[in-house]
């Protein structure tokens, strides 16, 4: 036959058969699903990666230079760097690799209030000197008055700069001469708050203006180079010849000036080594999250799965058909080109409406998306993406078709007589079931696994509450550096000499811990702090001593066998002077908040946690981890062995006495711990000290604690403590310092910035007091916390969407294949009720392996799961019984729903009906 | 029932399938089925031959296998000579394609083809050119002219199975092989099909083998050959004589 014949009689046959409908429909479904999950991952990923532009701006490298008015006094002033300063920057080579490049000169205008100062706020209405002046008293609140710096700044940017440094205008436009663009954050600072059409005005000089800019967008990246005035980011924007005038008014001050660029391929290593003002803006240059690929692979799995279904399903009608087509000649060997050419016209029809239905599917849920958690998802079609999708939908088609082919190609041209009817159906039955029962596999275990993945991502990215681990999704924490002490000495004078060596006469290190942290007020002020949304903040006295006991069998074996460092002897001058002997156990304690105290009663295996007996001092919880020790041998590589020790923390309940486990039993609830500390009341005594200033400055303080209750695993730890602590912890909450008679200051606080808010302000504010306090480390996450918060929720958004398709997926699958069943058995139901069978139990016999295969399956599934979590997602234990259990009430719901639709199918017939059915 | 008077019987010419010791057996042991069982059957060209018996006995398989459409579990049929299942089943399908015409007692229309895209689709299966003429005659005769554009499922019993008819004579086959041809239609329609058989017959001197149960359509065939148990009679396979059938 004629190509052209066939394909005419096979499209026919396809558009026209019932049985091709259904396999139609279905491999437009298979389609659209994995258009419509490439699709929103695709518009999500790029709403993530804007936004992370936004963060970050979207340049890859900047340059930090500065110069004077005078120098930009000539004709070229703010035209960017010359010809001759790039080629001092880059060589020729180099050069060539930018795209393009923008330049954004600022200045800091604090420099203002000397050059005129006003004190009075009367009259200033409009006027940038009130914001000045609000500013600097917030300041002077905060940090005390004086050396107060980036009050205001002002700047100028090209068109370029503004593209890269994603400075974006939320209402207005950028101004001509005589206008201004002034911060979103700015315009919250006035009462009137400006808009656009407004005046403002400036040293007694009137501005139009112009547009509100967006607090968002980037001008600078983090690193070790950067001063201050890098990280200032223009409060207002001027035409470029109000900027120059405004420079000349201010007279000689430095202006920052940024070259922002875009690189189409990267510098060579040397370039930002010759010069440290040239910065890789690293965050844009390394993609940090990406949507697990297995995902997507599951979804083709699942595709897969479906088609095979669907082919069985229209199998039989199939079959029909290619033996009328071999009755009318057409011979065995081209029965398989012919489903080919079928399968050819099935795929064809159904692409174009499987990817418009998929992309309108993504579109709806990325316009309900928005709708729904109010963050605005750039809709976006990845057009290799759904190519890759077609194609390999199309191979899964092709090879989906292999076993039809193979079967119909063995069809014989009469179908064969009964005898071994039976038995064929029910192989047909199993083969359809089993393959059922593989897709609701596949479809839990999807469900299941991004279960897993959001999991184990979240214990990799933020702490959980794994064995009483305490959250870190904060934006900023700042932490005492409370172990490097050497680096600041006093002399006998009572000089603090910063040295990091130790004098011959050194007996002590000081750490002075009530004076390493964070003031109560400081903490207070923050917590005020209209960008902060919470702060957490904990006192911690790392430092205290607790004589080793050996009647302890676990402190016994602990300093035996030497596995702990806490336990120690001090010096002979020390042991003289306090009033010491024998050796002493490092013992610290940590204070929280009441919620996270109440998070760590799972793991009291004694007595129980009263706050108020903890906040009064009365009782503490000791916290001793039960360990299991490991001993392995290693080859140094010289060939001798040497031999290691691994040290783990048990689970609660874990200990059993096996060989290397410890566990203390000496201590118990009501036992008392007396403890001392070594401290000094001047605050500026620091590191390592002599006996005279030992004897001169250094006090003892002793405690008595009574054990309230006992925890005996870890708990209560920071994610950033990952080495073994001490092993004897007191857990209480911050008054207990207090009520004690412990003066601390707060040695760790973290601060969660407000949610959905820039944080641009917050940073500066942050960065500010990070200069004040010298001795806290600030570890800045909130560009980290940001991008992290979106890829979770796109994870979520993500995995919901997977649950919501598998879960249609699977009552389809679920209901096509019983309504088969019921249309396979019509005639049978019919001569069964004619033989004394009840309808009901009829029904009950067809439904029933439907309905235990979902449980079944739903356990294997999750067996499948929680073995593949502890491989693939390092998730020791993860059962997920709840997320689970939620799971299987889904099914449970979803099969119900199946059975209504197939019981009115069911019982809709008479028998007289029924019994006419044709064979 | 009249007697057939034989008609062709005259022009009979030479042996078109002769079937030797042709057996169909199912299944095995105690629940072994013989379904046909050492059948040796001559036909000659020309001949209107009617295979009648009681139900069960093995008339449709026999003439499945004579068609080529049930290989046997014992015996040969040879076409013109040639052993049709000794060929390789393209060879097989071609010889039967180009050779034999089947009608079916449920019609085996092609549901989604209309009744024009059912007579033409083994024209094209075969890759040959339709004869205009033959063909127009041909949907005359059967009365199809207006329902040409209608699918199967549109037309009555009598018209799918006029509309079968066409099909298994358009491709002038020598041997038309028709199974129960008037069992799923009325009475009127089945005489005015035994009618067209005749005249088809007499026209184009195609050989005919029919299975009925209908002892109007086995009276006017030339011969009539009597099964039971897959065994052919031996009163059987002599010409027709006008004697009834009493099933």
């Amino acid at each position: 036959m004629k190509i052209r014949k066939m394909l005419g009689y096979s499209l026919q046959g396809v558009v026209k058969s019932g049985a091709y409908r259904v396999f139609l429909l279905g491999v437009t479904l298979c389609i659209a699903l994995p258009v419509l999950f490439i699709t929103v991952t695709d518009s999500m990923f790029y709403t993530a990666q804007e936004k992370k532009k936004d963060l970050y701006g979207e340049f890859t490298d900047i340059y930090y230079g500065n110069e004077t008015t005078e120098s930009l006094a000539g004709n070229a002033a703010l035209e960017g760097m010359t010809d001759g300063e790039l080629e001092r920057l880059l060589n020729e080579k180099e050069c060539q690799k930018i795209r393009r490049l923008g330049n954004l000169y600022s200045a800091d205008l604090t420099c203002w209030k000397e050059q005129s100062p006003i004190s009075d706020m009367d009259g200033l209405e409009k006027s940038l000197e009130k914001i000045f002046l609000r500013r600097e008293k917030k300041e002077a609140d905060y940090y005390g008055a004086g050396g107060a710096s980036g009050l205001l700044s002002v700047g100028y940017a090209d068109e370029t700069a503004r593209e890269l440094g994603r400075l974006r205008l939320k209402e207005g436009t950028w101004p001509d001469e005589g206008a201004v663009v002034i911060t979103e954050s700015l315009q919250k600072e006035w009462e009137e708050e400006p808009r656009p059409g407004d005046h403002v005005e400036w040293r007694g000089r009137r501005y139009l203006v112009s547009g509100i800019l967006y607090d968002y967008g980037m001008l600078w990246v983090e690193n070790v180079n950067q001063t201050d005035a890098d990280r200032q980011r223009p409060d207002l924007f001027f035409s470029k010849r109000d900027f120059q005038r405004l420079l000349q008014e201010a007279g000689d001050i430095q202006i920052s000036h940024r070259t922002l660029m875009e690189l189409r391929d990267v510098f060579s290593s040397d370039i930002y080594m010759e010069d440290y003002a040239l910065v890789q803006n690293m965050a844009i240059k390394s993609g940090q999250f990406s949507v697990p690929p297995y995902l997507l692979y599951l979804v083709y799995i699942c595709a897969a799965l479906l088609l095979i279904q669907l082919l069985l399903l229209g199998l039989p009608r199939m079959e029909q058909r290619m033996r009328l087509y071999r009755l009318l000649g057409v011979p065995g060997v081209s029965i398989p080109f012919l489903l080919y050419l079928d399968l050819f016209w099935v795929y064809i029809l159904s692409l174009p409406i499987g990817i418009l239905a998929g992309i309108g599917g993504a579109y709806l849920i990325c316009d309900l998306g928005s709708r729904m958690i109010s963050m605005p998802f750039l809709f976006r079609v990845s057009v290799e993406g759904t190519a890759g999708a077609a194609t390999v939908i199309g191979v899964l088609v092709l090879l989906s078709g292999i076993l039809p082919s193979v079967r119909l190609f063995r069809t014989e041209i009469l179908e064969r007589q009964a005898v071994s009817f039976r038995r064929r159906r029910t192989q047909k039955r199993l083969i359809a079931g089993a393959l059922l029962g593989l897709l609701l596999i596949c479809i839990f275990f999807m469900h299941g696994s991004a279960l897993c993945y959001l999991k184990a991502d979240e214990n990799r990215n933020l702490s959980v509450p794994l064995y009483g681990k305490i959250s870190t999704d904060y934006d900023y924490e700042f932490l005492a550096n409370t172990i490097s002490s050497d680096t600041s000495y006093v002399d006998e004078n009572g000089n603090s000499l910063s040295v990091s060596t130790s004098g011959p006469d050194d007996i002590y290190t000081v750490y002075n811990e009530p004076y390493l942290g964070m003031s109560e007020e400081d903490v207070e002020a923050l917590r005020k702090d209209e960008g902060i949304q919470k702060v957490l903040a904990y006192k911690e006295c790392s430092q205290l001593y607790m004589r080793a006991d050996r009647g302890d069998p676990y402190q016994k074996a602990m300093e035996d066998d030497m596995m702990s460092n806490q336990i120690i002897s001090f010096n002979e001058e020390i042991e003289r002077i306090y009033g010491l002997d024998g050796s002493y156990q490092e013992i610290r304690l940590q204070g929280y908040s009441e919620e996270e105290l109440l998070n760590l009663v799972p793991y009291v295996e004694e007595g129980e946690i009263d706050l108020e007996k903890i906040r009064t001092g009365e009782e503490i919880i000791l916290m001793i981890p039960d360990i299991q020790t490991e001993m392995w041998e290693y080859d140094d590589g010289t060939g001798q062995k040497c031999s290691a020790m691994s040290l783990s923390y048990l689970e609660k309940g874990a200990y059993d006495g096996s060989e290397g486990q410890y566990s203390n039993q000496y201590y118990h609830v009501g036992d008392t711990i007396d403890v001392f500390r070594l401290y000094s009341e001047n605050p500026e005594l620091r590191g390592k000290i002599t006996a005279k200033i030992a004897e001169d400055e250094v006090k003892r303080q002793d405690f008595t604690f009574r054990i309230g209750a006992v925890i005996r695993c870890r708990a209560g730890w920071f994610e950033d403590t990952m080495c073994p602590e001490p092993f004897f912890n007191l857990l209480g909450l911050n008054d207990t310092f207090e009520a004690v008679g412990l003066p601390s200051t707060y040695t760790r606080v973290r601060v969660y910035g407000v949610n959905g808010e820039d944080g641009g302000t917050l940073k500066q504010t942050m960065y500010k007091l990070s200069g004040k306090l010298s001795e806290m480390h600030l570890d800045d996450r909130r560009g980290f916390m940001e991008e992290y918060r979106q890829y979770r929720l796109l994870l979520s958004v993500l995995s919901a969407l997977l649950t919501i398709l598998s879960a249609i997926m699977g009552t389809g699958m679920i209901t096509g294949r019983m309504l088969m069943r019921v249309r396979e058995e019509r005639k049978c139901t019919g001569l069964y009720q004619i033989a004394g069978c009840t309808r009901k139990r009829l029904f009950w016999s067809l439904i029933r392996p439907f309905i235990t295969l979902v449980p079944a399956m739903w356990a294997l599934s999750m067996l499948l799961v929680r073995i593949s979590s502890e491989y693939f997602f390092m998730l020791d234990g993860y059962w997920g019984i709840r997320q689970w259990t939620k799971v299987l009430g889904g099914a449970a719901v979803l099969s119900f729903i199946a059975v209504v639709i197939v019981a009115r199918a069911f019982f809709k017939d008479s028998i007289s009906s029924l019994i006419r059915q044709e064979d | 029932m009249k007697r057939n008077t034989g008609l062709k019987s005259e022009s009979a010419g030479s042996e078109i399938i002769r079937i030797e010791g042709l057996s169909k057996y199912y299944g095995d042991g105690e629940a072994l089925v013989k379904s046909v069982d050492q059948v040796n059957l001559s036909i000659r060209k020309g001949e209107i031959t009617a295979i009648v018996g009681k139900s069960g006995s093995g008339k449709t398989t026999l003439l499945h296998m004579m068609g080529g459409l049930e290989p046997p579990t014992k015996g040969r049929v040879l076409l013109d000579g040639s052993p049709l299942y000794e060929m390789n089943d393209s060879k097989r399908t071609r010889f039967r394609r180009e050779r034999i015409g089947f009608i079916f007692q449920k019609f085996q229309l092609i549901p989604d083809m209309t009744i024009r895209q059912n007579l033409q689709f083994p024209l094209d299966v075969a890759g040959k050119r339709k004869d205009k003429a033959f063909e127009e005659e041909l949907i005359s005769m059967l009365d199809l002219e207006d329902r040409l554009g209608f699918y199967p499922h549109q037309l009555s019993g009598g018209g799918q199975q006029r509309a079968a008819i066409a099909r298994a004579l358009l491709l002038k086959p020598d041997l038309i092989l028709a199974d129960e041809p008037t069992g799923n239609i009325d009475e009127a329609a089945g005489q005015e099909l035994l009618k067209f058989i005749l005249r088809s017959n007499e026209k184009y001197g195609q050989t005919f083998v029919i299975v009925t149960h209908d002892m109007t359509a086995a009276g006017m065939a030339h011969r009539i050959v009597r099964l039971k148990d897959g065994k052919v009679q031996p009163d059987s396979g002599e010409e027709n004589r006008g004697g009834t059938y009493e099933d």
